[in-house]
């Protein structure tokens, strides 16, 4: 036996712990604090009975905690002092002497908080505490329904299960039509609060510029950048074209179209299309596979080709991009060669271009390239994350003492020694590699697989892409994850990638799509039968499924109700085709009596005896009964 | 029907809150909650809607029920389903109500109601309302259920003077022998004794005159039957006359004196029978002493 009060309580106590839960990385220590000492309090209180604290005393005090926590807002920090507040108020709900509607009071601000943390974090644990919230408020809903009919009710075993079936079943049904009230309801291109939504924050990691040694600290980062749908292609073409580096300042890579990502016009061959999912990262550079050749974005409503965003990606983004994943196109063979790519500091290294008149002295560009890209490769330069060398001349370090480094000494080495050697030479910034999740059909690329490359022009193959970095072990996880916990990251991987693919990215122009594509279907639907064109065998496996199905229903809603009544329903329905119609008070006895053909009257007669001696002598209706009632059912 | 309590209110205004909320912000997981709350408040509509349904009531009043006096009345409640249990259901009748917290499936629970009928006549009760706030008390939801019952409410028993009545009652009063075999008066035959006859019986002068074993046959005594006329024009007020021979039915009968009933040039002969009493207080209950043509 259990108090209704005592259940409503715990399962109250329960959905602010999920409150909290949802919130908890988003509130400061004070409000973590102030929240668990109210809670431990309000707990204490309900289950001992001890002390009752006077309601006005609780007013002031919530008052007093809103007041604080709208003080601290601020326009780029606006959520986060509200939630503070709110999980205080929670708590101070839980330590008064609740009435029902205190309850519900605790019930709508978790809801809030869930709202709350909603605009933070977009991350899939969400829908965990979303659905856990939504089961445990229907039971407290239920229970407080009941609790309000009869507060001093004690719940059997029997009745708080069933309350728990209830609320279990509600979820089952609400949860999944949720989805459905998901996909319809109304979504607008100008939403008025924009600013409320504030996902995870920018993250450090590309940058339009590059400052030796700066990527060591990203490439030890595991969070993900973007995810791109496509299909699998060799891992060797796996180069994620970023920005292009053209301004080079004697230890730094500039750009000077900075975040605007160059297409090449559709030079034939094969091209693969890509649908990313670009996580918030705070700049404005669009990534695609080297080398894109058109990008789409969806803005406002259209479909419009872009080469960059308008402002920092600080909510995710979905585009399209289609590529021609080759290492080269082949170039107009005359393109003006702009001088920019030929660009040095004035009074450059002396000792580098006395280590390039050495190694490339060929005349034929295409020879010093190879030569200057070799020397990289093959000699014994080591890809290290550690021990960069930092000083004024970092290139010369590299290439003369350390010869160590990470993708950008190698890449800024080569684009140095090929501008030297007058061939125009640029870098470019993006990611390489990624990891193909199968099930998902998408490349996960992290921030750990940022890199840079070089890119030389070369008559006849145009901006040819040469990376000079050694393909270590250490760098990037070219290989797939392997292990059990990797499986399972991978795994996880794909939850979130559905998840932020059709819920996060879902869209008024996801709606349209939706909408269009049923009116399409139905449209472009051929209604007419053409024999040759009805797949029989599938017609037939569906109308049998149907019947089958039917017959299913039919049987087990017949055996649902009970047998007699159907009978007498049977004997009723047969007796008003003849055009006879029993009365609403008429006993079936009387309704026979009153039939005027003699046969019919003595048939239906029969039936009434027989039916009577059944049922008011309380006998089951066996089936010999029940065979002869229908008998004469037919016989009327 | 459904009427919106104040709970469902403001579970709509905050439907509606987040709802905006979730236009404006454009973010999808606002959405999700208010697509949820939405959910839940339709989902809500159909189990409410489905903890009313496949319920049958059964009104039972007691066999007699007098005017101005509580009759205790049964209201049974059945659930006619297979798996769904009843929650929180409430049965209204007239101003009374009585919950119904827990119904199991294919169960049935009776509750009892004082009643306090007003006057005398027949009541019927062609529907009684059932309604329910579960399983959120965001709405009440109400049906009508059909029910089958009827009570003929008797006067109201006051005490009164039998001189009111009938004028002969206290003089026709009294015990008298009745022309059937008894044990208690005169003698009516003398029989040959059968085995078992007890000894006290036997009459033993016509034994010893006829040398074989005689019995006394004795008559029975019966109360001297009472006939109330209703019919005779008297002074008083209709309602008190009824009322006084509904009290003097009852007390009659209760003291086995036979009671018969002349009312609208009827006559119901004297009897003293549970069914014969019912049937004179019924007539008592009904009498309209200018019926309306039909």
């Amino acid at each position: 036996m259990i108090r209704i009060r005592d259940l409503i309580n715990a399962v109250t106590y329960l959905c602010a712990c999920l409150g909290y839960l949802a919130v908890a990385r988003h509130i400061g220590w004070a409000s973590t604090a102030g929240f668990w000492l109210l809670f431990g309090a309000g707990a204490f209180r309900d289950f001992n009975r001890t002390f009752v604290v006077p309601r006005w005393l609780l007013n002031v005090i919530s008052l007093s905690v809103l007041s604080v926590a709208f003080s601290r807002v601020r326009l780029d920090y606006l959520v986060e002092p509200v939630l503070g507040g709110l999980i205080i108020l929670v708590g101070i709900k839980l330590l008064e002497d609740k009435r029902n509607r205190d309850y519900l009071q605790v019930l709508g601000l978790c809801a809030f908080l869930l709202v709350g943390a909603s605009l933070l974090s977009i991350h899939i644990s969400f829908l965990v505490n979303y659905a856990l919230l939504a089961f445990l408020a229907t039971l407290a809903l239920i229970l407080l329904t009941i609790h309000s009919h009869s507060p001093v009710l004690v719940l059997d075993r029997g009745y708080a299960l069933h309350c728990l079936l209830q609320a279990v079943m509600i979820c089952a049904i609400a949860i999944p039509a949720s989805g459905a009230f998901f996909v319809i309801l109304p979504r607008t291109n100008y939403p008025l609060f924009t600013f409320l939504s504030k996902a995870s924050g920018a993250r450090t990691g590309f940058s339009d510029s590059i400052s030796l040694g700066q990527v060591a600290a990203i490439q030890e980062d595991d969070s993900v950048i973007f995810r791109a749908e496509m299909i699998q292609i060799d891992e060797d073409q796996l180069y994620w074209r970023g920005i292009v580096l053209d301004v080079f300042e004697g230890r730094a890579w500039k750009s000077s179209r900075p975040e605007s990502l160059d297409t090449v016009p559709a030079m034939g061959g094969r091209t693969v299309e890509q649908v990313i999912y670009l996580e918030p990262y705070g700049n404005r550079v669009l990534f695609a596979l080297d080398r894109p050749v058109t990008i789409w974005r969806q803005e406002r409503g259209y479909e419009r080709e872009v080469t960059q965003f308008r402002e920092p990606v600080l909510e995710r983004v979905r585009y399209k991009a289609v590529s021609n994943p080759r290492a080269f196109l082949p170039g107009p063979d005359k393109e003006p060669e702009d001088p920019r790519y030929l660009q040095l500091p004035e009074d450059f290294s002396l000792q580098i271009r006395e280590l390039v008149s050495d190694l490339a002295p060929f005349h034929g560009r295409m020879e010093r390239v190879i030569a200057l890209f070799n020397h990289l490769r093959t000699r014994d330069f080591s890809y290290s994350l550690d021990e960069l060398p930092v000083s004024s001349t970092p290139l010369e370090d590299f290439l003369l003492v350390h010869k160590r480094g990470n993708c950008e000494y190698f890449a800024s080495a080569l684009g140095v020694m090929l501008r030297i050697s007058g061939v125009p030479a640029r870098l470019v910034g993006g990611y390489r590699g990624g990891v193909y999740n199968r099930s998902g059909r998408y490349y996960l690329i992290q921030q750990k697989n940022a890199h840079v490359w070089v890119e030389a022009l070369v008559p006849g193959y145009g901006w040819m892409r040469l990376d000079p970095t050694p393909l270590g072990s250490e760098f990037g996880p070219l290989t797939p994850i392997a292990g059990v916990w990797g499986r399972m990251r991978v795994l996880m991987d794909t939850f979130n990638h559905y998840w932020i693919k059709f819920v996060i990215n879902y869209d008024l122009e996801r709606q349209f799509r939706i909408v269009r594509g049923l009116r399409d279907q139905w449209r472009r639907a051929d209604w007419r039968l053409e024999p040759e064109k009805v797949p029989f065998r599938g017609v037939a496996v569906a109308a049998g499924g149907a019947m089958l199905m039917a017959g299913a229903i039919l049987l087990f809603r017949r055996r649902r109700r009970e047998p007699e009544r159907e009978l007498v329903k049977e004997f009723l329905r047969r007796m008003k085709r003849r055009g006879y119609v029993k009365g609403e008070a008429q006993g079936l006895e009387e309704f026979a009596a009153a039939i005027g053909n003699a046969e019919l009257r003595e048939r239906a007669h029969r039936f009434v005896e027989e039916f009577q001696e059944i049922y008011y002598k309380d006998q089951t209706l066996s089936g010999d009964g029940r065979k002869r009632l229908r008998a004469i059912i037919r016989s009327l | 029907m459904i009427r919106i309590n104040k709970s469902g209110y403001l579970y709509i205004a905050l439907t509606v809150i987040i709802g905006f909320s979730a236009v404006n912000t454009g973010n999808n997981l606002v959405y999700l909650i208010a697509s949820a709350l939405l959910s839940f408040m339709l989902v809500s509509g159909l189990f409410g809607r489905n903890n009313l349904r496949n319920l049958e009531v059964e009104v039972v009043f007691p066999d007699e029920v007098f005017a101005g006096t509580e009759a205790l009345v049964g209201v049974r409640l059945r659930a006619v389903r297979r798996w769904w249990p009843a929650f929180l259901v409430t049965v209204s009748l007239g101003e009374d109500e009585l919950l119904f917290p827990f119904l199991r499936a294919r169960s049935q629970d009776e509750q009892h109601l004082p009643v306090l009928f007003g006057r005398r006549g027949v009541f019927s009760l062609s529907a009684v309302s059932v309604r329910s706030s579960f399983p959120f008390n965001f709405f009440t939801r109400y049906r009508n259920l059909a029910v089958r019952s009827e009570v003929v409410v008797f006067p109201k028993p006051r005490r009164c003077d039998s001189w009111a009545l009938s004028g002969d009652l206290q003089r026709r009063s009294g015990e008298v022998a009745v022309d059937r075999m008894g044990y208690d008066s005169d003698i009516l035959s003398i029989r040959d004794y059968v085995p078992g006859d007890p000894m006290k019986y036997i009459n033993w002068k016509s034994t010893a005159k006829t040398g074989s074993l005689k019995t006394k046959e004795l008559a029975a005594i019966e109360e001297r039957p009472v006939i109330l006329d209703m019919d005779r024009p008297r002074a008083e007020d209709l309602e008190w006359l009824l009322s006084c021979a509904t009290y003097w039915v009852l007390r009659l009968t209760r003291s086995r004196v036979p009671v018969g009933l002349i009312m609208g040039g009827e006559t119901i002969r004297p009897g003293v029978s549970r069914a014969h009493r019912r049937s004179i207080l019924e007539r008592l209950a009904v009498y309209d002493p200018n019926p309306r043509p039909d």
